[in-house]
C-alpha cells in the first residue's frame, strides 16, 4: 500500500531483488505485492473493458445510428433522418404505448415496494414461521418468468383458470376473461409482475431493516411506542433511502420487462399490453422495422434514464 | 389489545401472502400430473388417477422428439458459457483492481457500474445485426457470450467489494512464504472466496435461465431455442392438452426452484450483499 505510482522499470527491479535479499524481504514484499498487482490490475482490466465497449458502448451507438435510418433486417441499411421520430410523434399506438409502460411500472414497482415493506416489518416483528417464509417468498423470482407467466395466464382463462375457478367457489361466478378485453388486460399481468418481483425487494428491504440496531426500537418500546408506531415512526423514516433506490430500480426493471408480458399477453389484443420493449420487438421482428425499432429504443432509453438520474438523486438527497 | 390484533393481522397477511406464493407451484405439480378431462371436470379434487403421460407428451413438444430435452441443453450450454464468460474475466480483474490507487478503483467502479443500467431494449437489435453479420445467430453458445458479458458490471462490482474486504494480512502472508502475486490470487484468495463467487454466480444463473429478451431474438430456430424461450410456443401447441402444458411447465419451473433450496443460503446473501446493482 506504501507505494503505488512506481514506473514500470522499477516495479520489475523490486520485484526480483526481493527473491535475493532475505534481509529486507518484509519491506520489499509490501511494495511487491502492490507494483505487480497494479500491472495484473491493467493487464486484466483489458478484457472487461474491451467486452464492455463491444457488447455495450458499441451497441448502443448503434441502436443510435440505427434510429436514423431505413432497415428490414437485411440487405443495405438506408439513411432516413429524422423520419423515423416523426413517425413516431404522430403514431397514436407509440403515445398509447409510452402510457401503458409508465403506469404499469411505476403501479408495479409501487406495489412491489409496499408489499415488501409490509413483509419486512412482518418478518422482523418475528411473526410465527419467518424463517421459512424468507425462503419460499422468493420462489416467484427463482421460477423462470415464462413458466410462471403462461401458468397465470392460463389461470385467467374463463371457466377453466384457476382464477375463475377460485371466483366461481366463493360465488363470483366464473366468466372473467380478463385478458381477452383490451380494457382489462393490463390488470393482470400487472399482478403477475408484481407477484414475481415482491420476493427480491423484500430480501433487499429486510435486510435494510435488520442493520437498524435493536436498542432503537427498544428505547421506543420503552418510551410507550406499540409496533405499529415503532414501525411508522422509526423503521421507515430509516429505510427511506433504500426504498427510494429499490423504487427507482424496479421501476426500470418493469420498465424493460419483455418475458412476463410476452409470455401472458404478447402484446395483445389489439395491442392494449404492448408496453415500449414488446413494440420495439414486434416493430423490428414482426413487421420488419428495424429503423422505427431502433428509435423506440433510444426514446426507451432516455426516458430510462432520466428516471434513473432523479431516483439516484433523490435517494441521495434522502441519505444526507 | 392493541399489540395482540395488529399481531394477528400480521399474522394473516403473511399467511395470505405464502398461500398466493405457493399456488401456482402447487397447480403446476396438481395439473402436471391430472389427465386433461379430470382437469376440466374436478379441477381441486386432490384424489385423482395419476396421469404421468402428461410429462411423455411434453417431452415431445410440437411433435419432435425430446424437444424439451433439447431446450435443456440448450440453456444448459448458455448459463454454462454465461458463467464461465463473466466469472472468468471479472474475478481476476475485480482481485487485482483493490490494488490501484483509490481513486483508480472508483473510476473503475464507476464506468463499469454505469454498464449496469444500459436498457436491454437497446442492445437486441445491434446484436441481432451483428450475430447475423457475422453468421453467430442460433447458437446457444454465442448466446451464452451475451449473457455472460452482460453479467460481468454486477460480478465485477460485487466481487470488487469483497476482494476490498480482504484482510492484507492473509495476502502479506503468502508473499512472505515466498509465493508468487499470481499464486496468492489462486491458491490463497480464491479458495476463500468461493461462497462469494457461488453468490454471485447464482445471480447470473437465474437471470440467463430465466431471461428470454436476448435469447428471443439471438435464437430463433426451434432446435437453438433455451427452455425460457421454447416454453412460449408450449403455450400454443397445447392449448388442448392443458395437462401436457402443466408437465411442461413443472418440468421448466421446479429443478430451479429445488436447487434454490439448496442453495438459498448463499442467495440470500448475494441479494443482502447489493444484489441490488443486479
Amino acid at each position: 500500500m506504501s507505494v503505488k505510482n512506481e514506473s514500470p522499470s522499477k516495479q520489475v527491479s523490486t520485484s526480483s531483488a526481493q527473491g535475493r535479499n532475505l534481509f529486507s524481504r518484509k519491506k520489499k514484499a509490501r511494495i511487491g505485492l502492490d507494483a505487480i498487482n497494479i500491472r495484473s490490475a491493467r493487464i486484466t482490466l483489458i478484457p472487461v473493458f474491451l467486452l464492455l465497449f463491444i457488447f455495450l458502448a458499441l451497441p448502443m451507438f448503434n441502436s443510435f445510428k440505427l434510429s436514423f435510418s431505413r432497415w428490414g433486417g437485411f440487405g443495405p441499411v438506408e439513411s432516413a433522418g429524422w423520419t423515423n421520430y416523426q413517425r413516431l410523434i404522430s403514431d397514436p399506438q407509440m403515445h398509447y404505448s409510452s402510457k401503458i409502460t409508465i403506469i404499469y411500472a411505476f403501479t408495479v414497482a409501487f406495489f412491489v415496494v409496499a408489499v415488501g415493506v409490509l413483509l419486512a416489518a412482518a418478518v422482523s416483528a418475528n411473526v410465527r414461521g419467518h424463517k421459512a417464509m424468507k425462503i419460499i417468498w422468493f420462489f416467484p423470482g427463482i421460477a423462470p418468468p415464462t413458466a410462471v407467466a403462461i401458468f397465470w395466464s392460463s389461470s385467467f382463462q374463463p371457466d377453466s383458470g384457476v382464477v375463475n375457478i377460485f371466483l366461481k367457489r366463493i360465488g363470483l361466478g366464473s366468466n372473467h376473461a380478463l385478458l381477452a378485453s383490451s380494457h382489462t388486460a393490463l390488470f393482470p399481468v400487472m399482478f403477475v409482475g408484481i407477484w414475481s418481483a415482491v420476493g427480491f425487494a423484500f430480501l433487499v428491504i429486510l435486510g435494510a431493516v435488520e442493520q437498524i440496531p435493536v436498542s432503537l426500537r427498544e428505547a421506543a418500546h420503552v418510551d410507550g411506542a406499540n409496533v405499529f408506531q415503532q414501525f411508522t415512526k422509526i423503521t421507515l423514516p430509516l429505510i427511506r433511502p433504500i426504498l427510494m433506490t429499490i423504487f427507482t430500480l424496479e421501476v426500470i426493471w418493469t420498465f424493460n420487462g419483455f418475458t412476463v408480458v410476452w409470455a401472458m399477453t404478447n402484446g395483445g389484443p389489439a395491442d392494449s399490453t404492448s408496453i415500449l420493449p414488446i413494440l420495439a420487438y414486434k416493430e423490428a421482428f414482426r413487421y420488419g422495422r428495424f429503423g422505427t425499432a431502433a428509435a423506440m429504443a433510444v426514446i426507451t432509453g432516455i426516458f430510462l434514464m432520466i428516471v434513473g438520474a432523479i431516483g439516484i438523486r433523490l435517494s441521495r438527497s434522502e441519505q444526507q | 389489545m392493541k399489540a395482540l390484533i395488529s399481531k394477528f393481522f400480521a399474522q394473516l397477511g403473511v399467511w395470505g401472502w405464502t398461500a398466493l406464493v405457493l399456488v401456482p407451484f402447487f397447480f403446476i405439480l396438481l395439473f402436471g400430473t391430472k389427465d386433461t378431462s379430470d382437469i376440466y371436470g374436478k379441477p381441486l379434487s386432490l384424489i385423482y388417477k395419476p396421469h404421468f403421460q402428461n410429462f411423455a407428451s411434453a417431452w415431445n413438444v410440437g411433435g419432435v422428439n425430446g424437444a424439451i430435452g433439447k431446450w435443456f441443453i440448450n440453456t444448459g450450454l448458455l448459463v454454462t458459457v454465461a458463467l464461465v464468460v463473466s466469472l472468468c474475466v471479472a474475478v481476476p480483474a475485480a482481485y487485482f483492481t483493490i490494488f490501484l490507487p483509490p481513486k483508480a478503483n472508483r473510476r473503475v467502479m464507476v464506468t463499469v457500474l454505469s454498464g449496469t443500467v444500459v436498457p436491454t431494449i437497446l442492445l437486441v437489435i445491434p446484436y441481432f445485426k451483428a450475430y447475423n453479420q457475422y453468421h453467430m445467430l442460433n447458437k446457444p453458445i454465442f448466446a451464452g457470450l451475451a449473457y455472460g458479458v452482460l453479467a460481468i458490471p454486477t460480478t465485477f462490482l460485487l466481487m470488487n467489494r469483497f476482494f476490498l474486504d480482504f484482510p492484507r494480512e492473509v495476502l502479506e502472508a503468502g508473499l512472505l512464504d515466498g509465493l508468487s502475486n499470481s499464486k496468492i490470487f489462486r491458491k490463497l484468495v480464491l479458495p476463500l472466496s468461493v461462497g462469494q463467487i457461488v453468490s454471485v454466480g447464482i445471480l447470473t444463473l437465474i437471470w440467463a435461465w430465466g431471461d428470454s429478451q436476448i435469447a428471443i431474438v439471438l435464437l430463433q430456430t426451434q432446435d437453438s431455442q433455451p427452455i425460457s424461450v421454447g416454453m412460449l410456443s408450449f403455450a400454443a401447441d397445447f392449448t388442448t392438452n392443458l395437462g401436457a402444458t402443466f408437465a411442461g411447465l413443472s418440468m421448466a419451473a421446479i429443478p430451479p426452484v429445488i436447487l434454490y433450496i439448496i442453495l438459498s443460503k448463499y442467495v440470500t446473501k448475494g441479494i443482502a450483499l447489493g444484489g441490488i446493482t443486479k
